[in-house]
């Protein structure tokens, strides 16, 4: 080639310092994220479900109604001015407990995706920098968890232990770690190989430098993409687990346990499992985009 | 060839015993006496030391191990409370259903979600590509089990156009048992209006199964559609004059399906799981109802066994899968 | 003697989310039959972009043609119909790449591909075992040993040499009058590059072809091509016959690409690099587009400038004439002190 044979040296500014490029590429991230739409509305709504789940008690209409609040004489009435998505079997109403829901299903999402992360990101850590038996059974631990399909495994182990919010965020995070176990191992060995952490371990760095300096830094994009679709998935098993009647229990305002006690009177009181639903779908939907619109502007290579 | 599928069993073998350490760990960190937990909660003292000693609960971790292992092996899973019958059995009768529900899903999943992914990736960026990502976004975010519920509602109570639920109508003749799928064992049997009726009741609770996994599969075969079209020998095909059809529907799909199957056999898992939130919608009366009733009850030995056969399940479906991989990919093919 | 490819003031630009990218700046070249041109010029100088933009193989969007006319043996290609193209780029034109391996399908068996080729160059006219026939004649020609067992195997199963036999078996079985060869010898090993350079040069005699050969390399081109054009940042800078190019280059980029040139009697750390970097194309300068990086750079240089024909088959494109500059060797050693 007859270009590009240039040293640093050469050419005057390559040598700029280097806080202001981080500052210039995080310009262009946000630029990149924010021309598309997609992102922006993946942000728009999660936005507005942290704003709910952190205002939501001063947000309801009806606060009491999310704490077991009956009020038989207005039960089961159609969206109205006063209760916009209608009143359930009990006289609650449903906007109120959808708000304040939100706080729930946040904590349930957060304590999943975090106990996941503490749990599978050292394991991949070590996996991917000791190596030999103890990586192999740590990787052999994962197979195994991750050919059982989720869900499953955390409802016998909700079965085990008893259903309830907390057992249901328990059994949640059990089977969520192994897929940071996966992708923080993966990242580790391909790091472990390119030439300049070779370079480094050369240059006498030990394995915390190259651990903390080289390795952890460059696994923390996945894992913040990794996190955010997680937040919604872990949001949709906990709503699954209370839609079973595993996970929180009525008159708890949880979603999905709000659509398992609407369910019954569904051909006449639809309003009464449909909010929720929406709730859950919007919710999954901003945490999926927003993962979606990070992984473009982070991690652009890997799809 | 042989060696592969010879390799893979004996992973698997290794895998289901290490997916029985799982159950046996699961049922044993339960707080409490598992001889309670295993005679139910409406067992008498004297019932629970029974099954204490029959199963021997009284003896040490690792020996309760092994006896766990053997009983297995000889096909025993324990008895449910709910039904009082063995565990076994009734997975024998529920199993069909859901392997039969589970095969319709995954088949609407593929069939639809394969063209999906390849129009989407054809037309980058043009109306009919975002209509298909919006599907494909909703699809992941949606509850199953609501949109299950949605369905039931509007489409089967209020508009009367699908059954409400379970796998045949009252009056229906159940074709003698082959498979135990209804659709399957009345092609065999030859009694066609069934084979409707049987795909009739299984068409929402299949959408609702589905829908997930048709979004997962749409967005990887879209994505794996437009990284090959870009590849080079694309452009080669293209430059040989070969036509744009033959390039997309045979010499690139054959390239992006590969990865495609990947997320197939994995959604297929997840899928094995959805039933347990989807059957009870629709009482359709597979595993996953059968799952979802003992885990309400807290009948605990049906749970670890419809566990331990939904993982297993779920390995012969990678199997299967890693198969393909090396039918399909001759460079796989040859590592072997 | 007509032309049989002519590419009169071609411009292509690439619409980018930063702005439009000014990949090809009206460009014109012409090849007579029978004529081995080289197109020379370093990575991302459009030499690629300009042979494919030709027969229609650079995606619109995002590129997009702003001028110019594209024409084969008098007729022209620019507006024509995506199946007429295709019956021009498989019978008339053939195209061979870069790198053997990522040019074949991995999935799908080597004659399988050559047999669909074949039969696509004929517009399906011939039935499966007719295009085989073919085939199996091709590898023969391209001196591929045991061509029959080559015909069931997979390409990673070949060598890299090997494939590229199979690319350009493939590329001339429908007889083209035309072969774009793009950097057909870059991704493989000195011998074996030498061999494949060889075939060339005896096909191009034997079926009595005209050839595009792109390559960053003068001295690969110089083995098989008469006539070289230089192209830098999106233009033709310098388009003369191989031995005036040697021997008497104008233009101060050709200067500094032979400059870059081993030579057998010039130890390797004498080579020269040429300081700087491509223009930046989505904001190009108005004038010369090399005057950034030129050590004969003058005010004039900032004026649009365009080719001109200084010598009977000799043209370049700078306000420098014969004479004027230093010669090669004094440009070269000048380069190297910039």
């Amino acid at each position: 080639m007859t270009d590009t044979d240039i040293t640093p040296g050469d050419v005057p500014g390559a040598t700029a310092p280097v806080p202001r490029k981080s500052f210039r590429e995080a310009r262009r991230m946000i630029r990149t994220y924010s021309r598309s739409f997609s992102s922006m509305l993946g942000l728009a709504l999660v936005t507005l479900f942290l704003f709910v789940a952190v205002f939501g008690p001063w947000l309801a209409p009806f606060p009491e109604d999310a704490y077991g609040a009956v009020n038989f004489d207005i039960k089961l009435q159609p969206p109205s001015a006063e209760h916009w998505f209608g009143t359930d079997q009990v006289g609650s109403d449903i906007l109120s407990r959808v708000l304040i829901g939100a706080r729930t299903t946040l904590q349930i999402g957060l304590t999943v995706t975090g106990i996941a992360i503490l749990i599978g990101v050292p394991l991949g850590l070590i996996a991917g920098m000791v190596g030999g038996w103890i990586a192999e059974t740590i990787m052999r631990i994962t197979d195994i968890f991750l050919s059982i399909p989720g869900l499953i495994l955390a409802i016998a182990i909700v079965g085990a232990l008893g259903p309830g919010i907390l057992n249901a965020m328990l059994a949640l995070s059990l089977v969520w770690w192994p897929g940071y176990v996966r992708l923080v191992q993966a990242k580790t060995l391909s790091l472990r190989n390119e030439t300049y952490v070779d370079a480094a371990r050369a240059l006498g760095a030990g394995p915390f430098r190259v651990l903390f300096v080289h390795v952890l830094p460059n696994c923390l994009s996945p894992i913040v993409v990794k996190a955010s679709m997680d937040m919604g998935m872990a949001i949709l098993g906990a709503a699954s687990l209370g839609f079973l009647g595993l996970g929180a229990q009525p008159p708890y305002p949880e979603w999905g346990a709000m659509i398992s006690t609407g369910r019954a009177y569904l051909p006449d009181w639809w309003w009464c499992s449909f909010f929720p639903g929406i709730a859950i779908y919007l919710t999954v939907l901003g945490f999926n985009l927003l993962g979606d619109g990070l992984r473009d502007v982070l991690d652009p290579r890997q799809r | 060839m042989l060696k592969l599928i010879a390799k893979r069993m004996g992973l698997m073998v290794v895998m289901l015993l290490g997916l029985a350490v799982i159950t046996f760990t699961v049922a044993n960190i339960a707080p409490g006496d598992p001889a309670r937990l295993a005679a139910g909660p409406d067992a008498n003292q004297e019932m629970v030391e029974q099954i204490r000693v029959e199963r021997g609960f009284d003896r040490p971790l690792p020996v309760r191990f092994v006896l766990y292992i053997e009983q297995l092996l000889n096909g025993d899973f324990g008895t449910s409370v709910y039904t009082g019958r063995p565990v076994a059995k009734d997975i024998a009768q529920f199993l069909p259903a859901t392997v039969e529900l589970v095969l319709f899903s995954i088949s609407i999943a593929i069939l639809l979600g394969v063209p999906l992914g390849v129009i989407a990736a054809v037309r980058q960026n043009r109306p009919i590509d975002h209509a298909i990502r919006l599907l494909s976004v909703s699809g992941v975010a949606l509850p199953m089990f609501w949109l299950g519920l949605m369905l039931q509602w509007y489409l089967a109570l209020n508009l009367d156009l699908f059954p409400l639920g379970g796998r045949l109508g009252i009056f229906s003749d159940v074709p003698e048992p082959i498979t135990g799928m209804i659709s399957l064992d009345a092609v065999l049997r030859g009694q066609f209006a069934v084979v409707g009726e049987a795909l009739w009741h299984m068409i929402l609770p299949a959408t609702a199964l589905s829908l997930p996994a048709l979004a997962a599969i749409i967005r990887v075969n879209r994505a794996e559609m437009l990284e090959v079209l870009g590849r080079d020998y694309v452009t080669n095909a293209r430059a040989q004059g070969i036509g744009p059809w033959r390039i997309i529907a045979v010499y690139s799909l054959k390239n992006a399906i590969l990865p495609t199957l990947a997320m197939i056999g994995l959604r297929f898992g997840w899928m094995l799981g959805g039933t347990v939130l989807v059957e009870g919608v629709f009482d359709f009366p597979g595993l996953g109802l059968y799952a979802a009733k003992a885990a309400i009850s807290s009948d605990f030995e049906p749970i670890m066994a419809v566990t331990l056969t939904l993982g297993a399940a779920f390995m012969l479906i990678n199997l299967v899968i890693d198969l393909l991989y090396a039918v399909l990919d001759p460079r796989v093919r040859n590592q072997i | 003697m007509d032309p049989l490819l002519d590419i009169q003031n071609l411009s292509l630009v690439f619409d980018t989310f930063d702005g439009t990218y000014h990949a090809i700046d009206d460009v014109s070249l012409s090849l007579k039959p029978g004529e081995a041109l080289g197109l020379v010029g370093e990575t991302g100088c459009g030499k690629s972009v300009l042979t494919r933009a030709a027969f229609g193989l650079v995606p619109s969007p995002p590129a997009r043609i702003t001028q110019g006319s594209v024409k084969l043996d008098g007729m022209e290609l620019l507006g024509l119909s995506d199946r007429a193209l295709r019956q021009v780029r498989g019978r008339q034109v053939a195209m061979i790449f870069q790198d053997p391996m990522t040019y074949l399908n991995p999935v799908f068996k080597v004659g399988t591909q050559l047999v669909d080729a074949i039969r696509a160059q004929h517009g399906g006219a011939i039935d499966r075992k007719a295009a085989r026939e073919i085939a199996l004649d091709m590898l023969e020609k391209v001196h591929l040993p045991n061509p029959l067992r080559q015909f069931e195997s997979y390409p990673h199963e070949l060598s890299g040499g090997m494939r590229q036999r199979i690319l350009i078996a493939m590329a001339l079985a429908a007889r083209p009058k035309l072969l774009i060869a793009d950097e057909p010898t870059t991704a493989l090993d000195v011998t074996i590059q030498a061999q494949i350079l060889d075939l060339m040069a005896e096909l191009v005699d034997d079926m009595n072809l005209s050839m595009i050969m792109i390559s960053h390399d003068l001295g690969v081109v110089a083995q098989v091509c008469s006539r070289v054009a230089v192209m830098y940042a999106g233009k033709i800078v310098e388009d003369a016959p191989i031995r005036d190019i040697f021997d008497s280059p104008l233009h101060p980029y050709t200067q500094g690409l032979l400059g870059a040139l081993p030579h057998p009697f010039r130890p390797a750390d004498d080579l020269e690099s040429i300081p700087g970097n491509l223009p930046d194309l989505l904001d190009p300068p108005p004038g010369c587009r090399f005057a950034g990086r030129c050590t004969y750079r003058r005010p004039e240089c900032t004026v649009p400038i365009s080719l001109e024909n200084v010598e009977p088959g000799h043209s370049v494109a700078c306000v420098l004439r014969p004479g004027e500059a230093a010669t090669t060797d004094s440009a070269t050693k000048d380069l190297n002190h910039a």
